[in-house]
C-alpha cells in the first residue's frame, strides 16, 4: 500500500538579507496511514520547516521549496493555492507550538472551530457551531456549549491547546501535524494532552506526524522516529529500536543527554552528558558530515565525505560512517 | 460593560471643563477690546465705557468668569455681539451643513482608507504598496484648500458635472444634497483618507506575522477572510484611534472648505466671528467643535469593546 504521505528529497531554502539558509537539504521520509511518526532534532535543524512546508505555510516570497511532496498520490508542490486550501484544515491539520498566540484573541473559540466545518463541510452556521460544541467536549473542555462564545485570553495553556487539538480535528484530517505541541506547556498538562492525541488518533485512526526536541514526548506517542541534524534526516528507526540501538552518534548523544528518573542528582559520579559544540549556521553548510565538527568518533572520511543515508537492519536506517550499535557489515 | 461606559463618560467631564477655562482665557489674553470694536471707530471713552459695563467687562476676572460658567452650564453661549441673536441659535442654524460634510467625509474616508490600507498591508513591499502608499503621502501633503479648488475646477468648471458651490439642505431631497456636497466631501476626505490608509497598513502588517494568521490559513481559510476578519478586527483598535483624531483635521479642514465651496455651515461662521471679533460666537463655536471631538472619541472609547474583548471594563 503507498504511504499516505511521501515526501522526497525535499530542500527548503529561504532567502534572507544574511543571505541563502538552507534549512532543509534533502530530506526523505513516508508516512503511512494511521501511524504516528515523530521527527526529532534540536532548533535549527529544520523539523518544523518541514512540517510548514508539508501545508505549504511558509512565505511564498523569499522561500524556495523543492523534491515531492505526495500526500494521497496528489502532488502537493504543484497544486493551486486554491486547491491547496481545500486540503489545509481538511486533509491534513496542524497544531502549533505556542497555543498562547496561535488562537485570534478577538474572535471566539465558536467562531475559530465553525470556520473550518464551514469552509470544508459545508455546513452552515448553527450545524457548524453544534459540530463544534461536539469537538470541545470531546476534548475535554468543561462546559463545552459556554466555552464556544467566550474569547482566547479566558482560558489557559492548556485548555487553549485542546481548542487547537479540536479545530485541527474538526473536519476528521487523515494527518495531523503537531509541531512541538507540548513544549510551551506546563509538565503535567503536556502529559494531559499527549494522552488526549493519543487517545483522538485512536478514535479516527488519523497518522500523525509530531515535531518535537522532547525524547520524552517521542517515547509517549511515536512509533517511527526521523532524527534531523542540521537540515538532513540522519536515523531514522522504529522508537523502539531507535532507543535501544541508536546507530547514529548523534542521536546516542541526544539520548544519553536525557535526564532518567531513578537517578540522583546527589550522586557524584552521574551528570548529565551533552553534546559539545552547536547546530552548524544554516548559511554556510560545510563539506563532509554536517555533525562531524562535534562528533566525538569523526575521523578524517567524516569531514571530507558526507555519509548517504543507508538502510540497517529492520527499516532501520542512518547516515553514519562509523554508527553505534551496528551489526554485520563493517562500514567504510 | 455600563459601568465602563458610565466611567468613560464622567472622564470627559473635567476635559470639558478644562476646555471651557482654556477657550475662556485665551480670548481674555487676546489683543483687542471688544467693547472698542462694537463701539466702532469715532466712540467717546464714555460710549465705550457704558459698552464695557454692560458687557461684564468691567467685573474683576474670576467673576467674569463664573457668570460665564454658569451660564454655560445652563446651555447658553450668550448673545451675538454684532447680530444679537443668541449663540446657540447662531450654532443650530447652521449645524445641518456642517455635520452633513463631517459624516459624509468620514464615511467616504472610512470606505476608501481602510480596504486601501489593508491591501496595501497584503502587498507590502510591490509596486501596488508603494504606490497606494505614495498616493496617501500626496493626500496628506497637498492642503485642503488646493485640493478643493482642483476638484471643483475639473468636475464643476471643466466637466460641469457637479454645482461649484452652494448647500443644499437634506429637506429638499438626498439627491441635490448628494450633489452639492460630494465635492467638498472628497477634497477633505483627502488628507482623512492618507491618515486612515497608512495606520491600517502599519496595523494589519503588524497582526499579519501573528501566529493566530497563520493558524487561520493552515485552517484552509481563504486569503481575503484572513485579511478583512483575521487580520482587521485586530487591527481595529489603532484604526479607531486615529479616526477619532482625525476628527481634529476635519474641525480644521471645515473651516476651509465651507470658506471655499461657499457653505453655511459652523465653519463659515467661525470666519465671519473672528473677522469680526465677535467673542461670544468664536467663544461658542470652539467650544462646539471641542466638544464634538470629545463626543467622537468618547464613541471611540465605547467602539473598542466591540471589537477587542480583551479591553476591561
Amino acid at each position: 500500500m503507498a504511504p499516505l504521505l511521501s515526501i522526497t528529497d525535499l530542500q527548503v531554502h529561504f532567502r534572507t538579507p544574511r543571505g541563502v539558509s538552507r534549512a532543509v537539504e534533502g530530506v526523505s521520509f513516508d508516512v503511512n496511514a494511521g501511524e504516528t511518526l515523530a521527527i526529532v532534532g534540536e532548533s535549527g535543524s529544520g523539523k518544523s520547516v518541514t512540517s510548514m512546508a508539508v501545508l505549504r505555510l511558509l512565505p511564498t516570497k523569499t522561500t524556495r521549496v523543492s523534491g515531492s511532496i505526495r500526500f494521497e498520490d496528489r502532488e502537493l508542490l504543484d497544486l493551486s493555492e486554491d486547491e491547496m486550501r481545500g486540503i489545509r484544515g481538511n486533509a491534513i491539520s496542524m497544531i502549533f507550538q505556542e497555543p498562547m498566540t496561535a488562537l485570534n484573541p478577538v474572535l471566539t473559540i465558536g467562531s475559530q472551530i465553525a470556520e473550518a466545518l464551514m469552509l470544508h463541510q459545508g455546513l452552515g452556521k448553527r450545524q457548524a457551531l453544534a459540530r463544534g460544541t461536539e469537538m470541545l467536549d470531546l476534548v475535554g473542555i468543561p462546559a463545552a456549549a459556554r466555552r464556544m462564545s467566550d474569547y482566547p485570553h479566558k482560558l489557559s495553556g492548556g485548555m487553549r491547546q485542546r481548542v487547537m487539538i479540536a479545530m485541527a480535528l474538526a473536519c476528521e484530517p487523515r494527518l495531523l501535524i503537531a509541531d512541538e505541541p507540548t513544549t510551551a506547556l506546563d509538565v503535567s498538562i503536556q502529559a494531559q494532552i499527549l494522552e488526549l492525541m493519543r487517545s483522538l488518533k485512536a478514535r479516527t485512526g488519523a497518522a500523525v506526524v509530531i515535531v518535537t526536541h522532547d525524547l520524552g514526548v517521542v517515547a509517549e506517542v511515536a512509533d517511527r522516529v526521523a532524527v534531523m541534524y542540521a537540515g538532513q534526516k540522519i536515523e531514522e528507526a522504529s522508537a523502539t529500536q531507535l532507543f535501544a540501538r541508536p546507530h547514529h552518534p548523534y542521536t546516542s548523544g541526544l539520548l544519553r543527554a536525557m535526564p532518567r528518573l531513578g537517578t540522583s542528582l546527589h550522586d557524584p559520579d552521574w551528570t548529565l552528558a551533552s553534546i559539545p559544540g552547536q547546530v552548524p549556521s544554516p548559511f554556510s553548510r560545510q563539506e563532509g558530515c554536517a555533525f562531524a565538527p562535534r562528533c566525538a568518533k569523526a575521523k578524517d572520511v567524516c569531514r571530507r565525505h558526507r555519509p548517504a543515508l543507508r538502510p540497517a537492519e529492520d527499516g532501520h536506517s542512518h547516515a553514519c560512517h562509523f554508527p553505534d550499535n551496528a551489526t554485520g557489515a563493517d562500514h567504510v | 460593560m455600563g459601568t465602563y461606559i458610565v466611567k468613560r463618560i464622567l472622564a470627559t467631564i473635567p476635559v470639558m471643563a478644562l476646555v471651557a477655562v482654556v477657550v475662556f482665557a485665551l480670548l481674555y489674553f487676546a489683543p483687542g477690546d471688544p467693547a472698542e470694536v462694537i463701539a466702532g471707530d469715532h466712540a467717546s471713552p464714555e460710549t465705550i465705557a457704558a459698552i464695557r459695563q454692560s458687557l461684564g467687562l468691567d467685573q474683576p476676572l474670576p467673576i467674569r468668569f463664573a457668570a460665564w460658567a454658569g451660564q454655560l452650564l445652563q446651555g447658553d453661549l450668550g448673545v451675538s455681539v454684532f447680530s444679537n441673536i443668541p449663540v446657540v441659535t447662531l450654532i443650530l442654524q447652521r449645524l445641518e451643513p456642517t455635520m452633513s460634510l463631517m459624516v459624509l467625509t468620514t464615511l467616504i474616508a472610512v470606505v476608501v482608507a481602510v480596504p486601501m490600507g489593508v491591501f496595501a498591508a497584503s502587498r507590502s513591499g510591490t509596486w501596488l504598496d508603494r504606490a497606494l502608499m505614495g498616493g496617501a503621502v500626496l493626500g496628506f501633503s497637498v492642503p485642503v484648500f488646493a485640493t478643493s479648488y482642483l476638484l471643483a475646477w475639473i468636475f464643476s468648471m471643466k466637466l460641469q458635472w457637479l454645482p461649484v458651490q452652494g448647500y443644499a439642505p437634506l429637506a429638499n431631497g438626498v439627491g441635490t444634497w448628494f450633489v452639492h456636497l460630494i465635492l467638498p466631501s472628497l477634497a477633505l476626505a483627502s488628507v482623512y483618507i492618507a491618515l486612515i490608509a497608512r495606520i491600517t497598513r502599519t496595523a494589519v502588517l503588524e497582526v499579519l506575522h501573528q501566529d493566530y494568521i497563520r493558524t487561520a490559513k493552515a485552517k484552509g481559510q481563504g486569503h481575503r477572510t484572513i485579511l478583512f476578519v483575521h487580520a482587521l478586527k485586530n487591527a481595529a483598535v489603532p484604526i479607531l484611534t486615529v479616526i477619532g483624531l482625525g476628527v481634529a483635521l476635519l474641525i480644521g479642514g471645515a473651516v476651509v472648505t465651507e470658506s471655499v465651496f461657499a457653505i453655511p455651515g459652523i465653519g463659515m461662521l467661525t470666519v465671519d466671528a473672528i473677522l469680526q471679533r465677535d467673542y461670544p460666537v468664536i467663544q461658542g463655536v470652539v467650544l462646539f467643535f471641542s466638544f464634538m471631538y470629545v463626543l467622537v472619541n468618547l464613541l471611540v472609547d465605547i467602539a473598542y469593546t466591540f471589537f477587542d474583548p480583551r479591553i476591561e471594563y
